[in-house]
């Protein structure tokens, strides 16, 4: 068994724990290869002092947040839409699922090209009238909220949660959706008792995988938001890089702000699930 | 060609349980011979011990009086056939006849002309390209009864292998097993937990109970003089009834009955086919009245009592009987057994 | 109601498949327009220059994109292995601290990468392996072994270990099961799992970044530095040059393991998420 086993922790261990504990040392002063220094909480004291880390908490939470709850209710209702097509429902599933290899690198080159001001869209308001030169189309990219930044990620994860959900709603499904009906359910009541909570589970698990993934992820905002106010891991490697070797302990103490953040939001979803559905994320087998 | 196989005190538990408990188990050179039993008795795990796929604790399988326990299972002579007819997905019919062959990197040819050989004499002839998942369930098992035949084993051991048919299939495939063990004359040792079909099949039948065996015998005697009231119960008898005998007299609720038996506290069993209707009183007949009566086709299965005490008896079906009728049944002493209670 | 429904489907149904593949029009317009200016809608002209800067020797895109498939195609080949026996372990065995591990080899899935590697980088360095393909390719490995795990274990958990022992008592040897018969059982499981490694390590971006250094320039590198020096036709090329691959091996897959449906595919649809 431990030899089974060894292939696969070990790369886990040694850079995924190694990495997350290298990261807090780190963030505490240890400075490997350079002279040491005391072990001190500077490092996060600054972070709570810092507007740019504080603005970055808040427009994070926003966008992974509405991002993963907006991608949730748009994959269940797509997913629901999709069973109910009759003809031609092999395409549309494909459609549906075009995207989902797509890297979210190319997703937001292709976002800048689609709302950025002189953008696609902004080209199709000209067209009807709507827009007249390339500063009266709102700005979507590198604005304050970071629309595009959600908008690409709704984009990419709502085919991720929907073909997750589509999988959940099997033929089995329909024959309990019957049952439920010949037992006097309407429509909305069927979706109420029966079809909403046989694809929580599945909604519930790609969710917390969404929510985490926007939480984390560098290339989108960095490509489609603006340097202030940044994501956090915008700012953790924006101040990993900085030329002031002075600004590492904070970069890995943002870093260690992540994990932790995103560690407790999966305990919590674990321990609702526990409690509403009796499985937790490793009931998803 | 033939082997036999000995089975020593075998005894193997799982973590703290024990699952077989010091099995003997004596099959001669080409006897077909089932190992009975209900579900967890043992019998599984038994048979994947002789198969080498699981190590005893302690006692010993040999082979024509060799110990095999150190031979692993690829290199022991057996063949085994599963509940699950477990082909290979992903081989035609033919690999799948063929692939013990392979694993001994036998010729081609010699393969090919062994796999023909082995689907005629399963009635299968021209399968070889066939999917394996264009089968039908009779012949899956029938494809892996030639699979585990092609090597030639000396020792065949068969998992329930029918356990999965539906019932007119079963009974077809048990004659094809019996033939085509007869034809090749492979020592055989079956585990099944359906009595009938272990009483039509083999030569010898072991009953496991708990780990243990609790009777092995002709099938006969399983009926006829069972081993204990346990192996009684497990095939069926409806008759018990407790008592006292001395004297080559057996007191019990039905009066006094002339059977041989040791002295001292028994029950007496009767199956309910040897039960007979007597025309006039005579030695071992007591008098009781009808309770009930079923009818069963080619039987009719009648509840008699004697005072408060049930009788069970067979009879056929041209005799009626009502409710309520007086009648006078007969206990053939050379049908009754008296075991000792337990 | 059935009204309703229908109008819901008759109108939400192309809505939807035009929000999912309207992204895609400008990357395609982009990728061969000539003098593309606001407010026009279409492109005036068209040019060959981004389709030609693929195989330009000039730039980097032909460098980047050898760097790209041999780094993606050894991250599927090693964390397929590793899946292989990861997954054997933990479908087929019950074990204690099994659930610690299956945490364990899961937590990457919900921990952001870039959060865990600014904390080993200077070790990367120290032992030469940032700025190598190597380096790159064991930092992939963290986001990819979940994945490989998860679509492994379930491939494992749902194959009868009694085919084992049949072919056993039929004659082979411990390495002859493994090569005959339960290999070929869990194969169309561990092309799916490669291919999910592959498109992870494909589309990767910021951990390339981190280990590789500016040494290792792989097609996301490529693209970020088109985009940043503003070279929309360059970077709309090089978007379709990075999406093509990953579409038609996801395709390829679907076809050839289609009629054979089961656990993988649909767990590995999970390794999606990542990409």
């Amino acid at each position: 068994m431990p030899l089974l086993l060894a292939p696969a922790l070990l790369p886990i261990v040694v850079l995924f724990l190694g990495g997350f504990a290298f990261g807090v040392a780190q963030s505490l002063g240890y400075q490997p290869y350079l002279g040491s220094r005391p072990v001190s909480l500077a490092a996060y004291r600054a972070l709570a002092g810092d507007p740019a880390v504080r603005a970055a908490v808040g427009l994070t939470f926003r966008i992974a947040l509405v991002s993963t709850l907006v991608s949730a209710v748009l994959a269940v209702v797509s997913a629901l839409l999709i069973r109910r097509t009759g003809r031609g429902r092999r395409l549309v599933t494909l459609l549906f699922q075009v995207n989902l290899p797509v890297p979210h690198l190319v997703g937001a080159v292709s976002m800048l090209l689609l709302l950025g001001q002189s953008g696609l869209l902004a080209r199709l308001g000209h067209a009807v009238g709507l827009v007249r030169a390339p500063a009266d189309f709102p700005a979507l990219t590198a604005d304050r909220f970071g629309v595009a930044i959600v908008a690409e990620y709704v984009w990419k994860e709502v085919p991720f949660i929907g073909v997750v959900v589509l999988a959940a709603l099997t033929g089995a499904v329909a024959e309990i959706e019957d049952a439920a009906r010949s037992l006097g359910a309407g429509p909305w009541q069927q979706f109420r008792h029966v079809t909403l909570p046989l694809i929580t589970p599945a909604v519930l698990s790609t969710s917390v995988i969404v929510f985490a993934f926007t939480f984390g992820s560098y290339e989108v905002p960095v490509l489609l938001g603006r340097p202030f106010p940044a994501t956090l891991p915008v700012v953790a490697y924006q101040s990993y890089v900085d030329v002031d070797l002075a600004a590492r302990p904070q970069a890995m103490a943002i870093a260690v702000v992540i994990t932790v953040l995103v560690g407790l939001l999966v305990l919590v979803y674990l321990r609702l699930s526990e409690r509403w559905l009796g499985r937790g994320l490793g009931g998803r087998r | 060609m033939a082997t036999s196989v000995q089975v020593l005190r075998l005894t193997r538990s799982y973590g703290s349980a024990p699952v077989v408990r010091s099995v003997d188990l004596d099959v001669p050179a080409g006897a077909l011979v089932a190992l009975l039993g209900p579900s967890g008795c043992g019998k599984t795990t038994t048979l994947k011990i002789v198969a080498g796929l699981l190590a005893p604790d302690a006692g010993d399988v040999r082979f024509d009086g060799q110990s095999v326990l150190g031979v692993a299972a690829e290199r022991r002579p057996v063949a085994m056939v599963f509940q699950k007819p477990l082909l290979f997905p992903h081989m035609t019919v033919a690999d799948n006849v063929g692939f013990g062959l392979r694993m001994r990197r036998t010729d081609r040819a010699v393969i090919r002309r062994r796999v023909a050989e082995m689907l005629d004499l399963v009635r299968l002839p021209g399968f070889e390209a066939r999917p394996v998942a264009e089968l039908s369930g009779g012949q899956e098992q029938r494809v892996s009864l030639a699979r585990a035949l092609v090597v030639e084993p000396q020792v065949l051991l068969l998992d329930e292998p029918l356990s999965q048919l539906d019932a007119g299939l079963r009974v077809e495939m048990r004659e094809l097993v019996r033939r085509v063990q007869r034809e090749v004359g492979v020592t055989t040792i079956f585990v099944t937990h359906d009595q009938e079909e272990a009483v039509s099949l083999a030569d010898r039948v072991a009953l496991m109970l708990d780990g243990r065996v609790e009777q092995y015998a002709a099938p006969a005697a399983f009926y006829e003089r069972p081993a204990s009231l346990r192996v009684a119960r497990f095939f069926g008898s409806r008759n018990y009834l407790p008592g006292v005998a001395s004297g080559g007299v057996f007191r019990c609720a039905l009066g006094s009955l002339t059977l041989r038996a040791a002295d001292g506290p028994g029950v007496l069993v009767i199956r309910p086919e040897a039960v007979r209707l007597a025309g006039a009183a005579a030695a071992n007949c007591v008098p009781a009245v009808v309770v009930a009566t079923r009818y069963l086709g080619t039987s009719v299965a009648v509840e008699a009592a004697v005072d408060a005490t049930p009788v069970h008896l067979s009879v056929d079906p041209s005799v009626r009987l009502a409710a309520g009728e007086r009648v006078l049944l007969r206990l053939p002493p050379e049908a009754c057994t008296v075991l000792p209670p337990d | 109601m059935s009204a309703v429904r229908r109008l819901l489907c008759l109108v939400g149904l192309p809505l939807l498949l035009v929000g999912l593949l309207t992204p895609f029009l400008p990357l395609l317009l982009w990728s061969v327009a000539g003098g593309y200016r606001f407010p026009a809608l279409l492109p005036a002209q068209t040019t060959g220059r981004g389709l030609r800067l693929l195989t330009d020797p000039q730039t980097k895109v032909l460098t980047g994109l050898e760097n790209s498939t041999v780094i993606a195609v050894s991250v599927a080949v090693v964390a397929g292995l590793i899946g292989l026996s990861a997954g054997r372990a933990l479908g087929m065995h019950r074990f204690r601290g099994r659930r610690l591990v299956q945490f364990l080899l899961l937590a990457p899935i919900i921990v952001p990468g870039l959060a865990v590697t600014l904390g080993i980088q200077v070790f990367f360095i120290r032992y030469g392996l940032a700025g190598t393909r190597l380096g790159v390719v064991l930092v992939h490995l963290v986001p990819t072994i979940p994945y490989v795990t998860l679509v492994m274990s379930s491939v494992y958990a749902n194959f009868d270990p009694a085919y084992e022992e049949q072919a056993r008592v039929l004659g082979a040897g411990p390495v002859q099961v493994q090569v005959r018969v339960t290999l070929p059982a869990v194969l169309p499981g561990l092309a799916v799992a490669a291919l999910f490694a592959f498109l992870i390590s494909w589309s990767e971006y910021i951990l390339t970044l981190l280990v590789g250094g500016g040494s290792v320039q792989t097609l996301p590198l490529l693209l970020f530095a088109y985009v940043g020096s503003a070279d929309v036709n360059a970077a709309a090329v090089l978007g379709l040059a990075l999406v093509l691959p990953p579409m038609l091996l996801l395709g390829l897959t679907a076809v050839l393991l289609s009629g054979r449906p089961g656990p993988a595919g649909e767990r590995a649809l999970a390794g999606l998420g990542r990409v």
